[in-house]
């Protein structure tokens, strides 16, 4: 009995901290998107103006194709994961010499600050001395210098690398744990009914990590839009508007617009499509136990 | 057959190996390089050039950049710890309502995307003087941070045998001598992986840097150098300097200490 309440007071110093950083905010945000709230003026007060920022939000042509290029943000980087992300998974879990080195190059692009990346990166995908043009032409796939930065037709490319090249360890990690998870009976007893390497991957292998890897895109889809970071620095959001994610908007409408209101409520909007993705994950994950 | 199998995995380990490290070994290169060589080209340097290290480091206000990432990188992690081993002790070994649903409130508060909260947030700091202040980031960063760390520590304590703490309680030990006496010692390898990766998470964070800093008296590194061309017109070696300088350290942690973030990152994958 005397610790009937301890639980709770341990608990209170970090729900104390979320409640105060993450849910009062998270509700002035909802409060702010119902209001007409502008920092440019700085006697401005706050008013309520109903559902009017919602309805000049989804009327906003550049928010729809902010949240498209989201969509194709996020689905270019998670194909790239997944195939980095699984074949890495799979050498890593072997036993052989040298292992340490090779988990530690996995490493390397998470401790790595996103900026830090999308500045190396940026270097290399310059138009005239970066090094991807200066090889692609040494060994003769292109001719010219591709301009991956200032085109709109490549900088999307251009993001989605990189962002796949920062990210991908920890969808990594992940699967690996998954592939512990796996006993090697199961193997040697497919191997008895001459099951080759392909077919034990498929029926064996991928059923049984794939609630890790769907909590593994959980994590790296999530981190994907919200660190703006890398497309900020890169691109800015643009050519034009051309790698501009929705999340990377919605902090210009704050704070190069200085629209509260409007920020407010495609903030609620990102909350509900974040909302909306995890319950997509958690659902193929648990798809798997039914 | 067999032998197939083998070439494809060290061809297969040798690409992956070439694609983690080559962006931040051309780093590496560019940095010791002079402008003509970073113009043309040039995979080595002729001579290892020194000054745009010297430069970065003596004639600019990035070694207090630097200095501000320690500050703020360092409270942060021990305040992640300091409220996040209480909470990760209840979680593993209390019973008590509710116990499974803010659990999962934990996780989810390690993914949720800070955008979203950040206009509130923004004016709260202003409104009480503490924009550009070490504080304005430390606290975002306790909160955002200590949702992990408790996540990870869980499963670490779930690891830890509880005959000891039970024969404890027996004698009549209070649950918080306990942990000071008794967990805390036994997971100085768990607390180890959280610190680290805390550390790393405030070192490499940018959007509440960028917003809620105005000026060098508490920028951190990444602002510094997301805005390095603007300052210094763009001077790719000076910027790769800074940016090998900003992550030298934090890279070598996680290599020589690989096995413990490893295991710190998976935590939270491993069902129990």
């Amino acid at each position: 009995m005397r610790y009937r309440f301890l639980p709770y007071m341990l608990l209170l110093p970090v729900f104390t901290m979320i409640i105060v950083i993450v849910f009062i905010p998270l509700i002035t945000t909802i409060i702010y998107s119902f209001q007409s709230y502008r920092l440019t003026d700085p006697d401005a007060q706050a008013t309520f103006v109903g559902l009017s920022n919602y309805i000049e939000i989804l009327q906003d042509s550049r928010f729809i194709s902010s949240l498209i290029t989201s969509l194709i943000y996020i689905i270019g980087s998670v194909i790239g994961m997944l195939i980095l992300g699984l074949i890495t998974a799979q050498i890593a879990n072997q036993a052989f010499k040298g292992r340490s080195i090779f988990r530690a190059s996995i490493l390397l692009p998470w401790a790595v600050a996103p900026v830090v990346a999308a500045q190396s990166w940026k270097f290399m995908f310059e138009t005239d001395f970066g090094i991807i043009n200066y090889v692609l032409e040494g060994i003769g796939i292109i001719e010219r210098n591709i301009p991956w930065l200032v085109s709109s037709d490549h900088a999307m490319i251009s993001v989605i690398v990189t962002n796949v090249w920062k990210t991908t360890p920890l969808l990594t990690l992940i699967i690996v744990s998954g592939l512990q998870t796996i006993s090697k009976e199961l193997y040697e007893s497919a191997d008895i009914d001459g099951a080759g390497d392909w077919k034990k991957y498929y029926h064996i292998t991928l059923p049984l990590i794939r609630p890790f890897i769907a909590m593994g895109l959980i994590f790296t889809t999530l981190q994907t839009i919200n660190v703006i970071d890398i497309i900020y620095v890169m691109t800015g959001g643009g050519p034009g508007e051309s790698t501009e994610i929705f999340t990377l908007y919605n902090y210009k409408v704050f704070f190069q617009y200085l629209d509260f209101g409007l920020g407010g409520a495609m903030a609620v909007i990102g909350v509900v499509i974040v909302g909306i993705l995890i319950y997509f994950y958690t659902r193929s994950m648990n798809k798997q136990y039914n | 057959m067999k032998k197939k199998v083998k070439v494809w995995f060290w061809i297969g380990l040798t690409i992956v190996i070439l694609i983690n490290i080559i962006p931040y070994l051309w780093t590496i290169l560019t940095s010791l390089k002079q402008q003509n060589e970073i113009y043309n080209v040039k995979i080595f340097p002729e001579t290892l050039f020194l000054e745009n290290y010297v430069q970065v480091l003596f004639k600019s206000g990035f070694l207090k950049n630097i200095w501000n990432s320690i500050v703020i990188s360092s409270v942060t992690a021990i305040m992640c710890i300091v409220i996040g081993v209480p909470a990760a002790y209840a979680f593993a070994r209390l019973q008590f309502r509710m116990k499974n649903g803010l659990f999962m409130l934990v996780l989810f508060m390690t993914i949720f995307p800070g955008i979203f909260i950040i206009s509130p947030l923004f004016s709260f700091l202003r409104s009480i003087g503490a924009i550009d202040t070490y504080f304005a980031l430390i606290l975002p960063y306790i909160a955002y941070f200590t949702p992990l760390v408790v996540w990870i520590l869980t499963g670490f304590f779930r690891t830890i045998p509880s005959a000891i703490e039970e024969v404890a309680i027996m004698d009549g030990c209070s649950i918080p001598k306990l942990i000071w006496k008794i967990v805390l010692p036994l997971s100085v390898p768990g607390i180890i992986t959280v610190g680290i990766i805390a550390f790393t998470l405030s070192w490499n964070e940018f959007l509440f840097a960028l917003i809620f800093t105005s000026s060098d008296s508490a920028r951190t590194v990444p602002v510094a150098i997301s805005q390095f061309q603007g300052v210094h017109s763009l001077n790719w070696g000076q910027m790769t300097a800074a940016a090998i300088v900003a992550t030298i350290p934090i890279v070598l942690i996680s290599v020589f200490l690989q096995k413990y973030i490893i295991s710190g990152l998976t935590a939270g994958a491993i069902k129990e």
